[in-house]
Formats: structure tokens, C-alpha cells, sequence
């Protein structure tokens, strides 16, 4: 490479600089970037930095004597134990929905898997409860659910099963909300895993049949460790979204029975903009972050490693 | 990835489209309503008055509500003011969730508009100071003889009397807890004066067979939902949700009683399912049949009288809120209207005020179905035809002997939404859970204890 040495230092001399296509290609790629950028920072950046400095003020609606409080907020937080309560409400519904999720979604794209031709049609059909707009998918449900009138305990009645209060105690609501967001997302995780499973190599499977493996071999030394890292990543994301499901709880709950469903996120939700107390609700909303962060970053390095391997 | 830069018309075709999706994302969330081809009637009952009606003319004014019967019932008659006044009225309106998370945000962002507004919690905003005080323009409005005052129920006027005797706003509706009931399926309403003969009326009607259940409740844990009708129970059993000296009275043993009552008959006679119900799943019980009584704000008679959507509506009766040792205090609702303080048309603003809530402007919007808080516009006859003669007679009764003061108390509270929140969780417990209702209380007390 051709430089010019000046003072100790070296300089890249003009001429071998990209061609000026090429650095007029990059200079408009930068053009079109800009308002994308501009609008990431103005409706994502800054408002996470607000929300952050929010947290440490004691502002509400009337923003009339507040300011700067520092951690008073998340000592407050820490000692209530509305917010220790709701975080172990949000703890059991991630928990549950995702681990339902996952099995149940990696069982159904097995079978779809070996299926060809239907595959694609029960696909389509499966993934609609995911494509439906979700707001009028729980009002749906939640006139489904209800006891007296509901078509659930209408067919559960015709077959002389129980007729439960879907959402009347609080055992029962969580265990609700838990299967609705099944219902709702485990579509999601199939389509994942149905792709995940395209990509399995048929050698390997073929090498297993004359192996003489038999069905639960290969699925445990040939399929699991093929799709493992995917089902790292549906984790991931149905962990994150359970996380902050809000509109399920807000249709058919409202937190309820008593706080039986209050999770972190409606906690947030009351705390800043039901009760107008911006400053608590944006330490509840930082706190639903840095668990959102940790549990991201704990799977990332999981999925980083499968890959890896 | 292409190395070639992208084309002058590819970058003209996304640029177009990248300036459209939000022109077409505004038109899709635009909330302004044009409210047009409307007979425009009445105008010598104002301009009757001594009042400057075209002292503001030319000012566009606007007003900010949630859809509301009183919203529903009104707007017909913009055209009217419009004329009457040379002001012109852009109305905003949306759903209620919507409001009521929107309007804090807009006016702690001191914001001049809306010029109007409904005000959700009277007591949040006159603390935060979003509205306008009124007693200089009361004082010197120019013709009260004409405005009439005395025929506005005595509990509105207590309702927006702020501490220290100045009103922030002025009532536009009504409401007072009243008992309804099918005359088919009870056949003693004399026995629902007590909670003890409502109680036992509705498992008696429950157990007839005639409906699935015996009365429709609200049991949603919220504060706009069941924290409004078991506070009428409350307040009859003698107890109250803030006292007098400003202090949280939730575990007293009035309050105690009244949740207890409460609880106990929707365990007794409420629909399986009620925990989560509120107003809209209420009132469609009661038009479906399902149940025999039904027992909420008096509001409801338009819902459940209305022979287009009720299967009971020639069978609806009213009957007064029970009472507990001859003491009944009925829970009362008043939506208010209020100027914004920040607002650049104050004048005009006060114009729509005096239009919206005078005797005049009081009867024609009763007469589609508002409520006003007037004795001569639910003497009015239109509008008994419309909300029922006998109802209309009952809720009458109840508005003109209400005690506001419990209510105001707790619902003019700056911290009603967390109090509120906190007594509806504590209540829907009682029935969801079995927690007792003194333990209940005594738990959302403590945990109201940084908040006041």
C-alpha cells in the first residue's frame, strides 16, 4: 500500500481512497440511515434515558414540588411487598407460559414435521390465533371465559365436566392467563422450531436410521442438539414478552382477583399512569427492564455457546 | 448486500411512502368530530337572558370529553351554541380508558387546550391546578334570575365546592344508586327496602328458576367499577371511605359491615363470573334476562328501558336503595365540566359553560337522554319518556335527599385513583377469595399508608 510519511505518522493518500461510486454509495447509504437513527433516538434512546432520570425524581402528573430523590424510589420499591408479590406473579407466569410454550410448541412442529402435504395448511391455520389483533382476541376470550355464559362451560357442561370461574379466584385466573397466552403464542415458538427443524440435515438422520436408533434416540442425540439453540431463542423471546404482557391481563383481569394478577408491568402501569406517580412507575418499569436485560443477556450467551458448539 | 446506491425513483417512491404512512396513521387516529345537520331550535330561550352571547364570536373552542350519554346528548345542539354565540366548537372525543390516560398527560404538559373539558377526578385536578376557578364568573353572571341556580340539585352544587368554598366546575349529570328489579319476578318490592329483604329477595328469585341469578352486581377490581356501588353500602351501614377529618376510614366497623353486606349477597345472588364484571356486562344481564334486579347508578334505566335492546323493558321497576336501620346513603355520581386554566379562551369557554349547564340547555339535552343535574329536567317530560316514568320518579327522590359529603369526601380526594384502586381490590377479595373483610381493609389501609 502506497503512504506518505509525515511526522511519524501515516496517511492513507487520496488516491488509494475507495473509488468515489463507491463513497458516494456510502455516504447515501448513511443519508437513508439518518432518519431512522433520528427516530431511534427520539422514540427509543431518549425516552429509556427520561424514564431513567424519571426514576429517581418523585415528578407526577401535576409536577408540582418534585425533584431529584435519588434511589428513594427503588428503596421504596424494594421494601413494599405489593412489588415483591408481583414480582413472584410475574416470575410464575413467565415460567409456566414459557415452559408450556416451549414443550408444546416443539411437540406440535415435530408432528408437523413429518407431515408434507398437510403441513402447510395446519401451519397457516396455527399460526392464526398469532396474527389475529390481540386486543379483540381477548375480548373474544374473555366472553368465552365467562362462567354463566361462556361457550367453554356450555361444552364443559354438555360433557357433565365442572364448570370452573376461569377468572373468579385467584388460583384459577393465573392459571387462565397462563393458558390464553399459550393459546396465543405458541404458534410462534412452532414456526420457529418448524424452521428449525427444515434445516436438520437428512444425512444425519439417515445415519441414525442405520445406526438402528429408534424414535426417542434420535430425538434426544439427533434433533434435540440440532434444534437446541432455537429453542434457546424461543425461549428467549416468549421470556422477554411474558415479561411485559400487559394487554392480556388488562381485558380479562385488571389485576384481579384482588392482586392475584398484578404483575410487574401492571404495577407499572397503576403505579404511573392510573395513579399519575411518573416517577414510582418508572422505577417499577426500570426494574421490569433490568430483568428483561439480564434474562437477555444470560440466554444470548447460552444461544452463543450452542452455536458454537 | 447491493453496492449500488439505490435509483433516484426508488428513493422517491420510499420517500413518498415514507411521508404518506403517517399522514395516513394521523387520518386513522384522528379523534376531531364535525357535528353537522342539525336543526338549529331554541334560540329565543337564550337570547331571552341578559347575556352577551356574541361578546367572544369568532373564537373556536375546544372541547375535550369521553364518549358519554351526556356527550351523545349534547352535540345535536352545537350547532346551536355555535349560532347563538358566533363560536365555533371542535370536539374531541374518545373512549374512556383513553381519556382518562391521555387528559393527565395533556394537561400536566400544560397544554391550552382542550379549552373544555370532562373532568375525570375532580380532586386530582383542582390539586394540580388544570382548572379555572369559577366563583368570579358566577359572581358576576349577568342574569341569574335566568340561569336559576336553586333548580340544580344541592349535592351537585356540594360536589364541585372545593375545600375553602371555591368551585372549580360545574355538574353536568346525575346519578344515584337505586335498586331496579323485574315486576314479573319479584313480587314484593316493598321488601327491598332493606338490605336484609334485598338480600333475601334476590336468593328467593334466584331459586325460583325464572333467572339464572338472583341481581347483578359490579365486581370488577377497580376503582371505577365496584369501588362505586359498595361504597353506598358503606356509607348506609353509617361508615365512610375518608372521614370527615380527612383520615382513611376503611376498617372501621361501619365499613367493615358494609363491605361484608355487600360480599355476601354477591356470594348469595350475583352470576358466577361477576368479580370481573362492570358496567356493560351488568346491564346486559339485566337486558338479557338473566337476572332479576339489578343495582347501580339509576344511569342504567336508558340501557335496560330501552325496548330496542332489552328483552325486560316493560317489566323494569325502580325501587330506593335499601337502607340499614332506617339509614339509606346511596352512592351519587356527578361528571363535571370544567375550563382549563391554561386556556386562551376563557370567555368563550365560560359562554359554552352557561349554555351547557342552564335550565334551558339542562332540558333540551335531557330531553335526548342526558342527565342533568336539574329537578325541572327530570320533571321534564320528554325526558321521563325516555329514562321511565317510575325510575325517573325514584332516582328523583333519591338525587333531591342525597347526602353528598361521604362521597365527596372520598371521590374529591386528590388520591381518590390509589384510594379508590385500593378499597375496589380490597372489596372483590372478600367475595374472590375469603379473606374477611376486616383483614382486607385493614391490609389496603396499610398499604395507602405512604400515600396519604
Amino acid at each position: 500500500m502506497a503512504v506518505t510519511a509525515v511526522k511519524g505518522r501515516t496517511w492513507r493518500r487520496r488516491a488509494d481512497a475507495p473509488g468515489s461510486a463507491e463513497r458516494e454509495a456510502v455516504r447515501l447509504r448513511r443519508l437513508m440511515l439518518t432518519p431512522m437513527t433520528v427516530l431511534l433516538l427520539a422514540l427509543t434512546v431518549f425516552p429509556t434515558l427520561y424514564s431513567l432520570w424519571l426514576s429517581l425524581t418523585d415528578r407526577t402528573a401535576a409536577g408540582e414540588n418534585t425533584g431529584f430523590v435519588g434511589l428513594r424510589n427503588y428503596t421504596d420499591l424494594f421494601g413494599s411487598a405489593q412489588l415483591r408479590h408481583a414480582f413472584w406473579l410475574t416470575l410464575v407466569f413467565c415460567v409456566a407460559a414459557v415452559v408450556v410454550e416451549v414443550v408444546l410448541g416443539f411437540a406440535i412442529a415435530h408432528l408437523l414435521h413429518g407431515l408434507r402435504r398437510e403441513h402447510r395448511v395446519l401451519r397457516a391455520l396455527l399460526i392464526l390465533p398469532m396474527a389475529a389483533t390481540p386486543v379483540a382476541v381477548l375480548f373474544g376470550w374473555k366472553v368465552m371465559l365467562d362462567p354463566s355464559q361462556g361457550v367453554l362451560n356450555y361444552l364443559l357442561g354438555l360433557i357433565g365436566a365442572p364448570q370452573p370461574d376461569w377468572l373468579g379466584t385467584p388460583t384459577a385466573a393465573m392459571g387462565t392467563m397462563i393458558m390464553v397466552d399459550v393459546w396465543m403464542w405458541t404458534p410462534f415458538v412452532i414456526v420457529i422450531l418448524l424452521g428449525a427443524l427444515s434445516s436438520l440435515p437428512q444425512e444425519l438422520v439417515e445415519a441414525s436410521h442405520v445406526d438402528g436408533a429408534g424414535w426417542f434416540g434420535r430425538l434426544r442425540h439427533v434433533v434435540l442438539p440440532h434444534v437446541r439453540p432455537f429453542l434457546v431463542l424461543a425461549v428467549l423471546f416468549r421470556g422477554i414478552d411474558c415479561l411485559k404482557a400487559f394487554d392480556a391481563f388488562q381485558v380479562l383481569t385488571a389485576g384481579g382477583p384482588g392482586d392475584a394478577t398484578t404483575t410487574l408491568n401492571m404495577l407499572a402501569y397503576r403505579t404511573g399512569l392510573q395513579f399519575l406517580g411518573f416517577g414510582k412507575g418508572a422505577a417499577v418499569s426500570v426494574l421490569l427492564l433490568a430483568v428483561a436485560l439480564v434474562f437477555g443477556k444470560v440466554a444470548m450467551r447460552f444461544i452463543r455457546r450452542e452455536v458454537r458448539a | 448486500m447491493p453496492k449500488h446506491p439505490p435509483d433516484r425513483r426508488t428513493v422517491l417512491r420510499y420517500g413518498l411512502a415514507a411521508l404518506g404512512a403517517p399522514l395516513l396513521a394521523g387520518c386513522a387516529q384522528s379523534t376531531e368530530i364535525r357535528v353537522a345537520g342539525v336543526d338549529v331550535t331554541n334560540l329565543d330561550a337564550f337570547t331571552s337572558a341578559n347575556i352577551d352571547w356574541r361578546s367572544e364570536q369568532g373564537a373556536t373552542l375546544v372541547l375535550g370529553a369521553e364518549q358519554h350519554p351526556w356527550i351523545t346528548a349534547m352535540s345535536p345542539y352545537l350547532p346551536q351554541f355555535e349560532k347563538l354565540t358566533g363560536i365555533k366548537v371542535s370536539l374531541q372525543v374518545s373512549g374512556e380508558d383513553q381519556y382518562v390516560a391521555k387528559m393527565p398527560v395533556v394537561l400536566a404538559g400544560h397544554n391550552s387546550t382542550p379549552d373544555v373539558y370532562m373532568v375525570w377526578s375532580y380532586g386530582q385536578a383542582v390539586q394540580s391546578g388544570w382548572l379555572e376557578p369559577l366563583d368570579s364568573y358566577l359572581a358576576n353572571a349577568n342574569d341569574p334570575a335566568w340561569y336559576d341556580e336553586q333548580d340544580v340539585f344541592a349535592s351537585a352544587k356540594d360536589y364541585v365546592r372545593w375545600r375553602g368554598g371555591t368551585t372549580y366546575g360545574l355538574a353536568i349529570t346525575a346519578e344515584a344508586q337505586v335498586t331496579f328489579y323485574r315486576d314479573d319476578v319479584i313480587p314484593d318490592p316493598a321488601a327491598l327496602g332493606t338490605f336484609e329483604g334485598f338480600q333475601e329477595a334476590a336468593v328467593r328469585a334466584q331459586e325460583s328458576g325464572k333467572v339464572s341469578a338472583g341481581v347483578a352486581l359490579r365486581g370488577k377490581p377497580t376503582g371505577d367499577a365496584v369501588a362505586w356501588p359498595a361504597a353506598g353500602y358503606v356509607f348506609s351501614h353509617g361508615g365512610y371511605l375518608i372521614d370527615p377529618g380527612g383520615r382513611l376510614a376503611f376498617d372501621s366497623p361501619e365499613a367493615v359491615a358494609g363491605v361484608a353486606r355487600y360480599a355476601d349477597i354477591v356470594k348469595a345472588a350475583c352470576p358466577k363470573g361477576v368479580s370481573t364484571w362492570s358496567w356493560l356486562e351488568i346491564t346486559t344481564a339485566m337486558q338479557q334476562a338473566q337476572v332479576a334486579m339489578l343495582q347501580d347508578s339509576s344511569n342504567a334505566a336508558l340501557d335496560i328501558g330501552d325496548h330496542d335492546k332489552s328483552r325486560v323493558a316493560d317489566h323494569v321497576r325502580a325501587a330506593p336503595f335499601p337502607a340499614h336501620n332506617g339509614v339509606s346513603k346511596p352512592n351519587l355520581y356527578h361528571w363535571i365540566i370544567g375550563i382549563n386554566k391554561r386556556s386562551r379562551q376563557k370567555k368563550a369557554a365560560w359562554l359554552f359553560l352557561l349554555w351547557a349547564t342552564s335550565r334551558q340547555g339542562c332540558t333540551q339535552i335531557a330531553a335526548r337522554g342526558g342527565t342533568p343535574p336539574r329537578v325541572s329536567a327530570w320533571q321534564n317530560t320528554h325526558f321521563q319518556e325516555i329514562f321511565g316514568r317510575q325510575p325517573a320518579e325514584a332516582a328523583l327522590k333519591a338525587l333531591r335527599s342525597a347526602d353528598s359529603k361521604p362521597v365527596t369526601l372520598a371521590w374529591m380526594h386528590p388520591k381518590w385513583p390509589e384510594i379508590g384502586d385500593a378499597f375496589a381490590r380490597a372489596v372483590n377479595s372478600v367475595f374472590t377469595s375469603g379473606t374477611s373483610p376486616h383483614s382486607a381493609l385493614a391490609e389496603a389501609r396499610s398499604r395507602l399508608k405512604g400515600v396519604l
